[in-house]
């Protein structure tokens, strides 16, 4: 990939990643992309899920495709923390350590004897963030959730499905990232205070809480007016049309949003005389009568749809100043060239062969990150960290993995 | 408000939480940090109030028509105000507010003067609208080569589709993830709830304006920040992991209904006063799920244990024989049951059980605010604890044009005689 300016803005930091699943990986791998030394901690004893799930690329376990993804930039060691001899090792690793992440249950991390209060003694201004599902503190702050189950908590859910329907569920972990990125946020404002004052901190991020702070206007609609929003399909409270709408094709669709009554003219010229009289039509006319009469027009906008390609509806659209663009497949989204261009997918080299992967999705145009390394192996960093980076001898670090403590 | 009902819980663990530090010198982490955002409807106001709640001194430029999300609401009582609207308060507190007509010349050069005494700018303008006027990135970093300059579109400054138009909804769906992860199979694809792709912009944009602001200490110039609200949702949600598989195994897929593919169970199921998600991926979950059914003989059987793929061939008969047991029960007993056992299904809360939660309200997540000719509210708080930089809400949103005297004149010097000008002639 292509970089403008090889200065890597975060290259003195090195960051100890306790953390799994997807939410610390995504913070932690950020950092690493900036330029900061990332060392994942990981056991085979209990292996990440992120390393489990799904297919195996090109069948070498341990090591699929969403961990060649998550944890590409990132070192991997394995410590089995659940060992006393273990956390010596995690504190002096600490002690060389900027930022520390985790995302285990509270009281876990405490339990091996590395919480904040022990880690801060080998290094005081550590800045360590925790990202567990409901935080550090109040009467559930011991449920475990994944994304897709925490998101029900947040009222996400509640709200989105189809017009009447019951509530859908995302098919996957949507706010792992969301939070990763938020508790990224707080971290690198952490650092700012550390670089100006010398004082690291602990952060406690609710994964709840994070995604709740998104729903300020309807928890003040609550309460002013006691409204609780269900499911609203793909519409929208103040514009129509504001749809989803067939397409020529197999499961091809097409989404338009149109915003004023001006756009609403320039659409209905868009869709040509063949659509004229029935758009003409004076319940159509302006914002409040479309939304009143949205099924009949979301119906007919469809009988238009149907017979064309979603691209070309969305390219005539825009050209006459409408909002509109396809329902992209994941297929589409990953050969499509605006994409492309803009480095959204990259390839890059790794041990089993050239890969493709996600590249870095904020543009900096100075600074822009670089992908640096590929996903590692379990332990594959082993070597380098206990031996190079801790002076561990030969015959010690032997004894710790025919004791288990490395595993 | 009816608070949510509980009967018991989890007890707390054994726990080592950290205390804040008392330290005298304690205050916010981006204060003295200079934010102007030109901000319209949702993902540039959030990403500037995401700064601001982390003490970032923010103002916020307005046209004299005022942000569209002054005249979207919710407003009290459904009486529409654009001082009263749900979503502007909610997206603009700790802000300052001065309004500017941009598409006049002194209305781009009090712009540009602010600027100059700038750290960070973010605008989520439509395409082509600020370069039109003379403020593309050239312009800024000419006033002000430190200046921090973040843009979001709904494609991003470059590419193909870089002067298209867009939203929340063509975000989203743009990005694939309703056609891959939302809705019926034989229906359209669904947008995620509350705007989503545009929050989820602006807090992308919030993270890559500090991760650029690190940068500057680096190398001692300031840059520009290029946000496409599509496709940083694209890369960084659908593109994790997905995008190796299609292009080493041509592997794809598309969306099917509540319940995930991977494996059994892992899905949203009614149960007697709503819905809850039921998943248990490791083996242990699904022995805790299990004893929270209260070991029902159907459950048993070794054939079921393990992970969560080992039980996908049997998917239709565990959720039906499921079924009668989450009948019986709401879903707070049974989120409150399965956690009771380590295993991780939730209840589906909407918005009024949120608010009313014990949990949340336990650990005061939602704060009190003042907005003046309103009263007292409560708004979402903190997305995280900070011990030694609280994050806090110092003002309310501000009125449209509330701080122009003391923007203009305190920090630009403008004079009240021509203050009096720039009002008559509805510059501010």
């Amino acid at each position: 990939m292509t970089t403008k300016n090889d200065d890597l803005p975060l290259r003195n930091l090195r960051v100890i990643n306790f953390g799994w699943i997807w939410a610390a990986p995504a913070l932690a791998g950020a950092l690493a992309d900036m330029g900061a030394e990332v060392i994942k901690i990981e056991t085979g004893r209990r292996v990440d899920n992120t390393r489990l799930s799904g297919a195996n690329y090109k069948d070498v376990s341990l090591l699929n495709h969403s961990s060649l993804t998550l944890l590409r930039g990132q070192k991997s060691v394995t410590l089995d923390l659940s060992r006393p001899e273990s956390r010596d090792i995690a504190l002096e690793l600490v002690s060389t350590a900027d930022i520390a992440v985790e995302n285990f249950r509270p009281g876990t991390i405490g339990r091996w004897g590395l919480d904040f209060t022990s880690l801060r003694e080998v290094r005081p201004d550590l800045i360590m963030i925790s990202l567990s599902a409901g935080g550090q503190t109040g009467p559930l702050n011991q449920i475990t959730t994944f994304g897709s189950t925490l998101s029900c908590l947040t009222g996400l859910d509640s709200m989105q499905g189809y017009i009447d329907g019951p509530p859908q569920a995302f098919g996957t972990a949507l706010i792992d990232p969301l939070v990763g990125y938020l508790g990224l946020l707080s971290v690198l404002s952490a650092l700012r205070h550390r670089n100006r004052t010398g004082l690291g901190q602990y952060i406690d991020l609710s994964q709840w809480e994070a995604t709740s702070t998104m729903y300020g206007s309807q928890v003040l609609d609550y309460q002013w007016n006691g409204r609780v929003p269900g499911p609203m399909g793909n519409r929208d409270v103040a514009m129509a049309p504001h749809g989803v709408y067939p397409c020529a094709g197999d499961d091809a669709w097409v989404a338009i949003a149109v915003e004023s009554d001006e756009q609403w003219r320039s659409f209905r010229r868009a869709m040509g005389p063949s659509q004229e009289r029935w758009a003409r039509q004076r319940r159509f006319d302006d914002g409040y009568r479309r939304l009143r009469h949205q099924d009949d027009l979301d119906k007919r906008i469809a009988r238009w749809t149907r017979g064309h390609d979603a691209f070309e509806i969305a390219a005539l659209l825009q050209t006459a100043g409408v909002p509109a663009f396809p329902a992209q497949s994941d297929r589409q989204a990953f050969l499509n060239p605006h994409f492309l261009a803009r480095d959204g997918w990259v390839q890059v080299q790794h041990p089993f062969g050239p890969l493709t992967v996600n590249g870095i999705h904020w543009k900096l145009s100075k600074t822009p990150g670089k992908l640096r390394r590929s996903a590692p192996v379990l332990g594959q960093d082993n070597h380098y960290v206990f031996r190079e980076l801790l002076g561990m001898s030969g015959p010690v670090a032997e004894g710790l993995e025919r004791d288990g403590a490395i595993a | 408000m009816p608070p949510s009902s509980r009967t018991s819980y989890p007890a707390p663990g054994n726990l080592s939480v950290p205390t804040p530090d008392p330290l005298p010198n304690s205050r916010t982490s981006l204060a003295g940090l200079r934010v102007v955002e030109y901000g319209d409807g949702v993902a540039a106001p959030f990403a500037a109030k995401l700064l601001a709640d982390l003490g970032a001194d923010v103002i916020k430029v307005e046209p004299p028509a005022g942000d569209r999300s002054r005249s979207l609401g919710p407003f009290p009582g459904d009486e529409p105000d654009p001082e009263r609207s749900a979503q502007y308060i909610a997206l603009n507190t700790n802000k300052r507010g001065l309004t500017l007509d941009l598409d006049t010349e002194t209305g781009r050069r009090l712009l540009l003067e602010l600027l100059r005494a700038s750290d960070v700018f973010i605008e989520n303008a439509p395409p082509g609208v600020m370069e039109r006027r003379g403020l593309g990135y050239g312009a800024l970093s000419h006033v002000n080569p430190m200046l921090l300059a973040a843009s979001i579109r709904p494609f991003g400054l470059t590419g193909p589709y870089r002067d298209y138009l867009g939203g929340d909804l063509t975000a989203w769906h743009g990005s694939a993830l309703g056609h891959r992860y939302l809705g019926e199979p034989d229906r359209e694809p669904l947008r995620a709830s509350g705007e989503y792709a545009s929050y989820y912009a602006g807090v992308n944009a919030a993270a890559a304006v500090m991760l650029a602001y690190h940068g500057r200490d680096r190398i001692g110039q300031g840059q520009l920040i290029d946000i496409s609200e599509t496709e940083v949702l694209s890369v960084s949600t659908l593109g994790y992991g997905l995008v190796s598989l299609f292009y080493e195994k041509g592997l794809h897929n598309a969306r099917r209904g509540s319940a995930q593919r991977g494996g059994v169970p892992a899905a949203m199921l009614p149960c007697k006063d709503g819905y809850v998600f039921i998943f248990a991926s490791e083996a242990h979950m699904w022995d805790g799920l299990v004893k929270a059914m209260g070991s029902p003989e159907w459950a048993t059987p070794e054939m079921f244990r393990g992970r969560y793929e080992v039980r996908a061939p049997y998917g239709p008969e565990i959720y039906a024989m499921m079924q009668p047991w989450l009948d019986q029960r709401g879903k707070e007993e049974i989120f409150l049951a399965c956690q009771e056992h380590r295993a991780p299904s939730t209840a589906v809360y909407d918005i009024g059980e949120v608010f009313g939660n014990f949990h949340l309200r336990a650990r005061g997540f939602f704060i009190e605010t003042r907005q003046p000719g309103l009263g007292a509210m409560e708004l979402p708080g903190p997305p995280y604890r900070m011990s030694l930089t609280p994050w806090v809400l110092r003002r309310p949103a501000p009125r449209l044009g509330e701080h122009n005297a003391e923007v203009l004149c305190g920090r630009l010097g403008v004079s009240s005689g021509e203050l009096a000008r720039l009002r008559k002639a509805g510059t501010v």
